[in-house]
């Protein structure tokens, strides 16, 4: 198996686990539709207000999960994107760029 | 895989004269190349405005009897639609914060000068279109708080004089603020301010593109030229971190702090209590409550919206005034620039007392 | 087991959990989007309705019901007892009448024809029409969804 292909499977296999991982930790904010109304505080004819916000306790585990999740998404991205940057600034350094014809 | 789709599409498109470009564009780096970061700033989030301005105009009616029960039916019905809307509402915030901020960096680096003028007045109108963008999409939930303050706010332009009443009745689509008003602000909101941001916004990028970025006026006078990184990759890297932080932050906010609804809007109440306009009209509005009733033998009103409008016209032509940018009416200028933040924000702070 | 040579460069490896972790990340954005383009669409699970309104159906006729957003029909028979069935044709959705005169359901769509206990006896239709269970409860009429052991 080449390299390129190994890289490949790599990717997909980091995509996979992430997309499953982050797939069953959201899976919490799918009730929000049930009985609404009931969650509703004040059921009034014509409420004051209307707040948004989660509805029910599942969806608010849910959006504590998701928070959590795109902090850490965040500074993991963070952290490679400053790998690639080192990288991209030391090839920059070695006039690779000038150098690239193609 | 990829190189044969690249080709297959450079062959139809002629992109590698983009990608080209793309590859051999350069940011310089100094001290002041933070502010380099606020135009992508800007245009990240209206790409998120315009995502979930998508989605919210799948349910959301702009008639008189729908508006605010369709903006409730998305914050208790849709699955995860208070979030949308949440996000939509705080973006544009984020986005007209960046836009003065964005402006303020220009105008203090006096990044406007030769050649650049035009991507100055450009700039100015995509500001004028960005506010009314937000002025627009206030009043579509049609609650009391936002019908009202429209109803401020389309009554300011009467003041000015010959054309004001005419000019609020083509904005109000009548003599008061009714269900026209609504449909009118939708359709300026949704189609119309979308096609003339695109216009200006690519006249502004190519502009951008063709003069390449610009140097502060202390590195203009150096023989050599200071160190510089390609655009791709290094630049757009470091934009990339500064997408995600902002990403997170704005996200984390619309979840945590989501605007509320409030009641339908009744034509024949009085105004609510707490009426006041979003927080990047506050200086303007504020001018104008400290005006006194009458100057001389003209309405205070009028006097006021006059001088905004002369010190907008000012604005546009800056880069026209600032011709001798290193003595000493260049320094006035930049010193009118933080004069006016200052003012602004007394004015935006006295306004929310 | 220690392999001779590396599976992939360090480039690689960097390459590829940058953007897979990226492709998740976005995916996860997609979700609440998809929820959002696509809510949930949910029948009622019953419908109550006043009995007084069609106590006084003449025999061999049909009378209206909102089933959620769809069409509902309420059957009274010749011996005086009701149906209920989902007014819409198990064709292509077209909402069906019926001819009291022929004691056929109707699809003008294409031509589609039900005898009057909703069975599909000429045209398109591939399926009987949806039967309701009815309930007479006092003043009310419940109609709820067949059960599986029927009724």
């Amino acid at each position: 198996m080449t390299l390129k292909r190994r890289a490949t499977l790599l990717f997909l296999f980091t995509f996979l686990f992430q997309v499953v991982w982050a797939g069953t930790s959201l899976c919490y904010p799918q009730q929000a539709v049930e009985k609404k109304e009931a969650s509703l505080p004040q059921k009034e004819e014509t409420p004051e207000k209307i707040v948004g916000a989660p509805q029910n306790v599942k969806e608010k585990a849910g959006i504590w999960v998701f928070v959590a999740w795109m902090w850490i998404s965040v500074f993991v991205l963070v952290y490679f994107l400053r790998l690639k940057i080192a990288e991209a600034d030391r090839l920059h350094g070695i006039r690779f760029y000038s150098l690239k014809k193609d | 895989m990829k190189i044969g789709i690249r080709s297959w599409l450079d062959e139809r498109f002629g992109l590698s004269g983009i990608t080209d470009f793309l590859t051999k564009k350069t940011v310089p780096l100094h001290r002041h190349t933070i502010w380099y970061y606020t135009g992508s700033a800007i245009l990240l989030f209206f790409a998120i405005q315009v995502i979930t301005g998508f989605m919210l105009v799948l349910y959301y009616k702009p008639t008189l009897e729908m508006a605010n029960e369709s903006v409730a039916r998305i914050m208790t019905e849709i699955p995860l639609g208070w979030i949308i809307r949440s996000v939509h509402s705080w973006s544009a915030s984020f986005m007209i914060a960046f836009v003065f901020v964005h402006l303020l960096s220009i105008w203090i680096a006096k990044s406007y000068r030769r050649p650049r003028e035009l991507t100055w007045m450009t700039g100015v109108m995509l500001l004028v279109v960005s506010l009314l963008f937000g002025f627009t999409g206030y009043l579509l939930p049609w609650d009391d708080l936002s019908f009202s303050a429209t109803k401020v706010g389309t009554d300011i332009p009467r003041a000015i004089p010959v054309v004001g009443a005419w000019v609020t009745k083509l904005l109000r689509g009548g003599e008061d603020v009714t269900g026209d008003t609504l449909t009118r602000f939708f359709g300026i909101h949704v189609c119309m301010l979308p096609v003339f941001l695109f216009l200006l916004l690519a006249v502004h990028i190519y502009l951008v593109q063709k003069q390449g970025m610009s140097l502060p006026l202390e590195a203009e006078g150096r023989q050599e030229k200071p160190k510089e990184i390609p655009f791709w990759p290094n630049f757009v890297f470091r934009e990339m971190i500064v997408w995600l932080l902002l990403i997170g932050i704005l996200f984390t906010i619309a979840i945590f702090f989501p605007p509320s609804l409030h009641k339908v809007a009744d034509v024949m109440a009085p105004a609510p209590e707490g009426i006041r306009p979003e927080w990047y009209f506050l200086f303007l509005f504020q001018t104008l409550k400290i005006f006194p009733a009458h100057v001389l033998f003209v309405s205070g009103e009028t006097v006021a919206v006059l001088l905004i409008i002369f010190a907008g016209i000012l604005f546009f032509f800056l880069p026209v005034f600032d011709n001798k940018p290193t003595q000493v009416k260049g320094k006035m200028i930049t010193l009118s620039a933080y004069a006016l933040v200052l003012y602004a924000l007394i004015m935006s702070v006295w306004g929310l007392l | 087991m220690k392999l001779k040579h590396s599976l992939f460069t360090r480039r690689q490896f960097l390459n590829g959990v940058l953007g897979g972790w990226l492709g998740a990340f976005l995916a996860s954005l997609v979700y609440p989007v998809v929820k959002f383009i696509f809510p949930p669409y949910r029948e009622p699970d019953e419908v109550i309705l006043s009995f007084s309104d069609y106590k006084d159906m003449p025999r061999n006729s049909v009378k209206n019901f909102a089933w959620g957003s769809k069409l509902g029909l309420v059957k009274r028979n010749d011996n005086g007892t009701y149906f209920a069935f989902v007014g819409v044709c198990t064709h292509l959705d077209c909402n069906v009448t019926y001819m009291s005169e022929q004691r056929k359901f109707f699809c003008a769509c294409h031509d589609g024809w039900y005898d009057e206990n909703g069975v599909n006896i000429g045209g398109p239709p591939p399926e009987p029409l949806r039967r309701l269970t009815l309930i007479i409860a006092g003043d009310e009429l419940i109609i709820k969804k067949e059960s599986p052991e029927g009724l």
